[in-house]
């Protein structure tokens, strides 16, 4: 009510541009406001006529007359409060989906980084229950409350015309009515904001702990895990307890308000009554429009604590609208087709920390050209920044000190999708969806299937495939736990080469394989290199050799690079490596 | 139903003072239409103004009374309402964290987590709000319908004549509400599970730029839920309306009759205003009584989903200690199926105090199960398996795991700091003693680089730590239990040899005389174990020491010739 700020307006503003997406509609049923306030009105006047001409003149018509009006009214109000809500919930419904349809497509553009700092379960919190108490406003009818402004001020307007003094002496309770409407509401909203927190804290704890019970139970750490949970839980209660009792002291009181208003008019009322100027019908049609003005204003504090925590989650979900993109595309970005001569890293030095330190620059100076059809292994030891090179040609990151280039042109400059539509990224640790294994490989429909089942042949895994219970249309278990990690990676090679990229990049996976899964993907990683560029974060020599240069990572800067043989060449970190496994070897036997 | 109140038990006391004060509260307010009648009478007669005044402080009184009881009766109700959900989602948690593995392993966790998100709200709406309304009602009606008949049995009968055929409305519509509702709630199951998934894979979707396919599907989705939204509103909006509707006929009723009878003399303008009034006031709680009925409904199938968890089957063994002093494991003669599928075939295995057993075999070759077995994270038999001569299958689970410190090969750590993910079994451990964990698994140097140092937050299931570092953390975190058993389950899978040799080699100085068991497919890391069982096909093929193993011809020898050809170059373990 009084109780709005800016940036209230400011959240409200944008929450209605997305319900007046369809203007006939939504000012339609803004028309049916005060025809509705009207309809709601009428009563009581029919009352006062009843009680004040028909009965005393014994006008058995009249009476009937006015009934039957009565009666017209209820139906025109049935028909416009009927028509107004259903309108408002279509509205309600649509702006919703778009309002979520926006926000995940948002999300898919944030940064990676973006997913390091937050929490799926929170991010889904945003998508799921913060838009469904927005959906509340609608469920619950408090969208309604303009409508009941309508209504209040029709109302006071009718009351003002039977009687001033009165309407005076019934509007005086109005002023401390929302002095403590106020007050309440301020109160109710931070309960609400503290429940929002608690209960995202929750669902992220369940989320991981269900996912990690094995661990949970194999440390036998059931018990203290279940009593932070509890913790979180009477956390939780407690913000619903404060904003519990608010909810009900303000609806307690508004109510107590009302009765005042309705003694006040009897005590001041009665004097001009029994004086024989004020109709008796008139005093009954006070009382009753007293009703109708406080049961709005009444569900108007009801509705506003729904419009208050509505306000609370759309403040969250605004607040990650406005998360700015920062791979966003350059307005007039450049559109490629194809990888022509090379794609380069040129000085680059990248960090994942903002602002980055000194301690941690992951990469340093790093130059490095890859040919389009030229194979590149980087090899180097644990945490040397292999890996990362790798999420920066395809821009999941942006570099901070020098450029990435593709044809010399900088991808900061290129068009997302095209840029990313060059590559086939195979990861150590293969994504899998639920969904079956031809939806994976297909990127559910993305890739067609006869591309995909060329690429199991030629990577030679069709007949794995067929062995398995249902063909390719075996349902993979959540997060594909029902595959080994070398299985995965051999559909992700399968699904590398359906999709023709211009450049392959492989994290090979190191030994968390079985020989001759191995076997198949060395078999399966020749094929899909073959007729375009390649790099290979490589773990195993016979792969390296396979390459037609070998870039040497240590510390996050080039150390080294030039084939097989001319680095053995050399007395360098790489031919150390290499004899120091001979050593290690022959001990070992 | 049974379970409901199971639950809500140890708020009786709460919910019978919600269900005392409401009364207290409706008694008040229905006083009030009597007071306006009196009021009426008398202006209509010409009575004195102390009675007005007297009249109009009672109301004053009422209300004020009236205010206190129903904010009380609010609060006690949903009070007990939050409370009871709040001890079903820590029941729920606790029996999460005692149901058998094999149980749990079948469960799928977005489903999990909708029972405690979804289906636990409606029961505490039935217990907060639905109680409360279906309270009231009865309590109004019970009030109202006598303070009426005493004013005129011939309206009131004629104003209530409709009422059943709202009822009747009301349960036709709220069977609809129950199936629609049910329908949105099934939309927006797949619709989560949809949003988390292409949360969870958005690096897949992003690297094959496949956002727009990943758009298209969500927009249906998304319009299919709207859909559902609407179709809800409808019946929900048609609930309330009928019912109001229905009020606001009977009050046309009672004012055209009640006229007529005026009119006649046989009732006074007062008494007329009075009916009207108390019409009013049963009207909402009526309309209330139809989402009651949905709730109701709801209410009652969440709890049964609550209760396929809370009733499942939790862990049993009896309980009692295991003599650390000497843990020695035994497998006698172990055979296991899942299903039609035995994973595990006449296994025998002996491991002496202090002694490293390795274990290697192809994919699907039932390590991983053994070695689960061994902890009792599986079922397993009366009879096959031992632990310091104790049948684990009767033991405490509890106690069995006790024995061990367990590296799994999905490291499963938390969205907390390092440190609190390396003391995750021993909450108490100094940062010294996680720190020499951590050196011992070759972390010392990551730690450095990391950006807060033992208190850099790993994210959720340990996002922002590489593949390897995952591994070396949750070897950190075991051998901080220091358990006399430690379990590597192909636990260096994401790490290059060299540093697998540098982590085995400290763990065999750190575990000189405790008990190890190896699981790998990497041949290095069980060259060193006192005793190497190959598998395959849950079968125990060979058994005996690296060198023996050799030399003997069989798998062992064929993967050894495998890797070493590789390695002849190989294994420039980058």
């Amino acid at each position: 009510m009084s109780d709005v700020t800016h940036s209230d307006w400011h959240l409200t503003k944008r929450l209605v541009g997305y319900m007046a997406r369809e203007r006939v509609a939504f000012w339609f049923s803004f028309l049916l406001y005060p025809i509705g306030a009207a309809a709601v009105a009428a009563p009581p006047y029919i009352t006062q006529q009843i009680l004040d001409i028909a009965l005393p003149a014994r006008d058995v018509s009249l009476v009937n007359i006015l009934v039957g009006l009565f009666f017209l009214a209820l139906v025109v109000e049935f028909v416009s409060g009927f028509l107004s809500q259903y309108i408002l919930t279509v509205l309600g419904q649509r702006a919703m989906a778009a309002l979520r349809t926006d926000l995940f497509r948002h999300v898919q553009r944030l940064p990676a980084s973006y997913f390091d700092r937050h929490p799926v379960g929170r991010i889904l919190t945003r998508l799921t229950n913060d838009i469904e108490s927005l959906a509340e406003v609608f469920a619950s009818g408090a969208i309604t409350a303009v409508a009941d402004v309508v209504t209040v001020i029709v109302v006071i307007c009718l009351m003002l015309w039977l009687d001033v003094r009165l309407t005076l002496y019934a509007l005086l309770v109005v002023p401390p009515l929302l002095v403590v409407a106020t007050w309440f509401q301020r109160l109710a909203r931070e309960a609400f904001r503290e429940i929002r927190v608690h209960i995202a804290k929750i669902n992220v704890f369940l989320a991981e702990h269900i996912g990690g019970m094995g661990v949970v139970q194999a440390f036998l750490q059931e018990e203290r895990c279940a009593k932070h949970f509890d913790v979180l839980n009477i956390d939780y209660r407690d913000s619903n307890r404060r904003a519990v009792f608010y909810d009900a002291a303000l609806f307690s009181v508004v109510e107590a308000i009302g009765t005042t208003a309705v003694a006040a008019m009897i005590w001041f009322g009665s004097g001009k009554t029994s004086a024989g100027v004020l109709q008796l019908g008139v005093l009954v049609a006070f009382i009753q429009y007293i009703r109708r003005c406080f049961v709005p204003i009444r569900d108007l504090s009801q509705k506003y604590t729904v419009l208050q925590s509505a306000l609370a989650s759309s403040e969250r979900i605004f607040a990650m609208l406005d998360e700015p993109v920062a791979l966003d595309e350059m307005p007039n970005a450049r559109a490629i087709q194809k990888l022509h001569q090379s794609i380069a890293m040129d000085h680059v030095w990248f960090s994942y920390a903002t602002p980055p330190t000194d301690e941690s620059w992951i990469l340093k100076d790093v130059s490095l050209a890859i040919g389009a059809r030229e194979h590149v292994a980087l090899v180097g030891e644990t945490g040397s920044g292999k890996t990362t090179i790798g999420k920066l040609l395809n821009r999941f990151y942006d570099v901070q000190q020098g450029a990435v280039l593709v044809d010399g042109i900088d991808i900061k400059t290129v068009r997302l999708a095209d840029l990313r539509r060059l590559f086939a990224v195979v990861l150590q640790d293969v994504y899998l969806f639920s969904g079956t294994i031809l939806e994976n490989l297909t990127l559910g429909g993305r890739i067609s299937e006869a591309s995909v089942k060329d690429a199991a042949k030629s990577i030679g895994i069709e007949t794995w495939i067929a062995s398995l219970p249902h063909g390719y249309e075996t349902l993979l278990q959540e997060f594909g736990s029902n595959l080994s990690s070398g299985e995965r990676q051999l559909l992700a090679l399968v699904r590398a080469l359906a999709i023709d990229p211009a450049v392959l990049i492989m994290d090979e996976a190191t030994s968390n394989v079985d020989s001759e899964t191995e076997a198949m993907i060395q078999r399966g990683l020749e094929v899909v290199m073959r007729g375009r560029a390649a790099l290979v974060i490589a773990h195993r020599l016979s792969t390296v050799q396979k390459m037609d240069r070998i870039v040497v990572l240590q510390r996050g800067r080039i150390q080294d690079e030039g084939s097989h043989t001319v680095l053995m060449g050399r007395d360098g970190y790489y031919r150390n490596l290499v004899e120091a496994q001979f050593r290690d070897d022959r001990a070992g036997l | 139903m049974d379970r409901l109140l199971f639950f809500a038990r140890p708020y009786t006391r709460r919910f019978l003072w919600g269900a005392v004060l409401l009364l207290l509260t409706n008694a008040t307010s229905l006083a009030m239409p009597q007071l306006v009648r009196m009021a009426i009478d008398g202006l209509h007669e010409g009575t004195s103004m102390d009675f007005l005044r007297d009249i109009a402080v009672m109301m004053v009184a009422l209300a004020v009374a009236g205010a206190i009881f129903r904010t009380l009766s609010r609060v006690h109700v949903f009070y007990a309402a939050r409370d009871v959900e709040m001890d079903l989602r820590c029941t729920y948690f606790r029996t999460l964290t005692r149901l058998a593995p094999s149980f749990m392993a079948k469960q799928n966790t977005g489903d999990l987590m909708s029972r405690a998100t979804s289906d636990l709200p409606q029961i505490r709406l039935m217990l907060g709000p639905g109680y409360l309304n279906l309270v009231n009602t009865v309590v109004v009606f019970l009030l109202a319908i006598p303070a009426m008949a005493s004013i005129s049995g011939k309206l009131t009968a004629i104003s209530l004549s409709l009422y059943p055929l709202g009822v009747l409305t009301m349960r036709y519509v709220g069977r609809h509400l129950f199936l629609r509702n049910n329908k949105q709630q099934k939309v927006l199951g797949q619709l989560s599970s949809f949003i988390q998934e292409g949360l969870g894979g958005s690096h897949v979707i992003r690297a094959f730029a496949a956002e727009e396919d990943q758009m298209r599907a969500f927009r249906d989705l998304n319009e299919r839920y709207a859909a559902a939204g609407i179709d809800v509103a409808w019946a929900r909006s048609g609930i309330f309306r009928i019912m109001a509707t229905l009020a606001n006929i009977s009050i046309i009723f009672v004012v055209f009759f009640g006229a007529h009878q005026v009119l006649d003399e046989h009732l006074t303008y007062g008494e007329l205003v009075a009916m009207v009034e108390y019409l009013a006031l049963i009207a909402a709680p009526t309309s209330a009584l139809g989402w009651v009925l949905s709730m109701w409904q709801r209410s009652v199938s969440a709890m049964a989903r609550m209760d396929e968890i809370l009733l499942a089957p939790i862990e049993e063994g009896v309980s009692g200690a295991i003599d650390a002093q000497a843990p020695h494991i035994e497998i006698r003669d172990l055979t296991l199926a899942f299903g039609e599928r035995e994973v595990l075939q006449h296994v025998n295995i002996h491991v002496n105090v202090g002694k490293t057993l390795g274990i290697v075999g192809p994919i699907g070759s039932g390590k991983t199960t053994l070695v689960r077995c061994l902890m009792r994270m599986t079922d397993v038999p009366v009879g096959h398996v031992f632990l310091c001569g104790r049948d684990v299958a009767v033991c405490d689970p509890r106690a069995t795991r006790l024995m061990f410190g367990y590296v799994p090969q999905n490291p499963g750590l938390f969205s907390d700091t390092l440190r609190e993910n390396v003391r995750f079994g021993k909450p108490k451990a100094d940062d010294t003693a996680v720190v020499s964990m951590l050196q011992s698994a070759a972390m010392l140097r990551d730690l450095e680089v990391l950006p807060h140092g033992l208190d850099t937050e790993v994210g959720e299931r340990g996002l922002t730590l590489s593949g390897g570092q995952k591994q070396r953390t949750a070897i950190a975190r075991a051998l901080l239990v220091d358990p006399p058993i430690l379990i590597l389950d192909d636990a260096l899978s994401a790490v290059d040899t060299e540093t697998e040799a540098e982590i085995l080699g400290k763990i065999r100085s750190l575990r000189r005389g405790r008990t190890t068991v190896i699981v790998s497919h990497r041949l290095s890391a069980v060259q060193h174990a006192d005793e190497i069982i190959v598998l395959e096909e849950g079968r125990v093929v060979q058994r005996g020491t690296d060198a023996s193993l050799r030399a003997m011809e069989g798998l062992y020898a064929v993967l050894a010739e495998h890797q070493d050809v590789t390695r002849e170059g190989t294994e420039v373990h980058v």
